[in-house]
């Protein structure tokens, strides 16, 4: 069953968007891929600040690799085969493997990548708290928490990008959930 | 649905789940903590993404390049090579050091450039280049085969056949030997030219043969035989039996004559 863009309704001040604003998302991504700029602009502002957010997890300057990972993606665009589904999946496989690459790079480096409170100026300061303790996580445990709760995907599409099992995702997100909640319990400092 | 302390893998499915549609359920702070995650600001309808997949359509624009001219290749790659071979070749010369074929093609190479530019020195400065580079090669054969007497030309027509491919400064010095040295260069030819002794006995023997014959010596060049001849007026003065020799003065220029008569005045 197609997915509605509800972004797309409530950006559609510009003339060139009501055209694309009765597209489903797969008819989207149909068109992102035969070429269209206007499909491909409508899919970024979906999932642009989602992808940000989860990138957070790996890096503090999230705007930039995810600038990286939309050049990957609009490269290669035209080469993907596959339904809307599918097309979530994608990009936050690149987006993983673009974020892995640099955790090896910065590794390698030296440098942390730690969370730094003065990356979220002007965000909800018990957002960054809760993101905080989200990194605190074991890295697995937090990957698939936030692919399944920010990137809005299922097990089943977790499964594909982290490379494990539909069970083993279900298993993954239970633990973090659990020992995230036993965070939240004790105050943040239940490690 | 379970309390804080019990939290299931079914309540976390159900949590995720519940996220979407917004239903209450237990677990409220872990809710509201993961709404606060999943809550992002959408990005305002002016925005533009960073590239677009027309913008990577474009071709890049392709800088021409010459295809490489095969000749230029050719010609090029030739004078590297021979630059390359002339300096080790030089290095090898003048160090000795490397394999030895190097080392000695190039100590070989070294003689017959200093040998070009002897002659040329020799050119340049009037000398005779031609004795200068080609005397040293043959130094002992003139006192070796030429031990003519004037009845002794056709013998002497032999070896110079012989040694005419070598050079023609031995046909000079052919006629000017003087007589006495006849004896030792006669024991020489028997010994090195294989000539038996009944062959220069009789070519000895026979003079008529000889004035059938004609005189080689008609054929020499001039101005070499001015230089021989200068040599042997002044070897002849030690040994009187050299003014004997008959031929010389037929084949002799006019010249020599003036200078072998105020000689003998």
């Amino acid at each position: 069953m197609p997915e509605k863009i509800g972004t797309s309704q409530e950006q559609s001040g510009k003339s060139a968007d009501a055209h694309v604003d009765a597209l489903d998302f797969d008819q989207l991504v149909e068109e992102a891929v035969h070429g269209s700029d206007q499909a491909f602009t409508l899919l970024w502002r979906n999932f642009q600040p989602r992808m940000v957010r989860y990138l957070a997890m790996f890096t503090n300057e999230p705007e930039d690799l995810c600038s990286e990972v939309w050049i990957k993606i609009a490269t290669s665009i035209k080469s993907f085969q596959g339904d809307s589904k599918a097309f979530k999946g994608w990009i936050y496989t690149i987006a993983r493997n673009a974020a892995t690459d640099l955790a090896r790079k910065k590794a390698r480096g030296g440098t942390s990548v730690e969370l730094d409170e003065s990356d979220w100026i002007g965000e909800n300061s018990t957002m960054v708290e809760v993101m905080d303790l989200v990194k605190r996580l074991p890295q697995e445990y937090a990957e698939v928490i936030m692919l399944r709760v920010v990137a809005d995907l299922d097990a089943s599409e977790v499964a594909e990008i982290v490379g494990k099992t539909q069970g083993n995702v279900r298993v993954l997100t239970h633990r973090g959930l659990k020992q995230l909640n036993e965070m939240l319990t004790m105050g943040g400092d239940g490690r | 649905m379970s309390t804080n302390g019990d939290f299931s893998l079914e309540d976390s499915e159900e949590l995720i789940a519940n996220l979407k549609s917004g239903k209450p359920s237990d677990f409220q702070q872990l809710r509201s903590a993961l709404n606060l995650v999943a809550h992002v600001t959408e990005l305002p309808p002016t925005s533009i993404p960073p590239i677009l997949p027309s913008g990577i359509a474009q071709p890049v624009p392709i800088i021409p390049v010459k295809p490489a001219n095969p000749r230029r290749t050719i010609v090029t790659s030739v004078i590297v090579m021979g630059m390359f071979a002339s300096a080790s070749l030089a290095a090898a010369a003048v160090t000795g050091i490397g394999p030895a074929p190097i080392v000695s093609i190039g100590h070989q190479t070294a003689k017959f450039v200093k040998g070009v530019a002897g002659a040329v020195s020799n050119v340049v400065t009037g000398g005779n280049a031609d004795t200068a580079v080609t005397i040293p090669p043959v130094p002992t054969v003139p006192s070796v085969t030429l031990a003519p007497t004037g009845n002794e030309e056709s013998s002497s027509d032999n070896s110079n056949n012989n040694e005419e491919s070598n050079s023609e400064s031995l046909k000079v010095t052919i006629p000017l030997l003087p007589n006495p040295l006849t004896t030792e260069s006669k024991k020489s030819n028997e010994g090195k030219d294989g000539k038996s002794k009944e062959e220069k006995s009789h070519e000895s023997q026979s003079p008529t043969q000889e004035d059938s014959t004609p005189s080689p010596l008609s054929a020499l060049p001039t101005p070499s035989i001015k230089i021989e001849t200068d040599h042997s007026e002044n070897d002849d003065q030690t040994s009187p039996s050299i003014s004997k020799t008959p031929s010389l003065p037929t084949a002799l220029p006019s010249p020599i004559q003036s200078d072998d008569s105020s000689d003998d005045d």
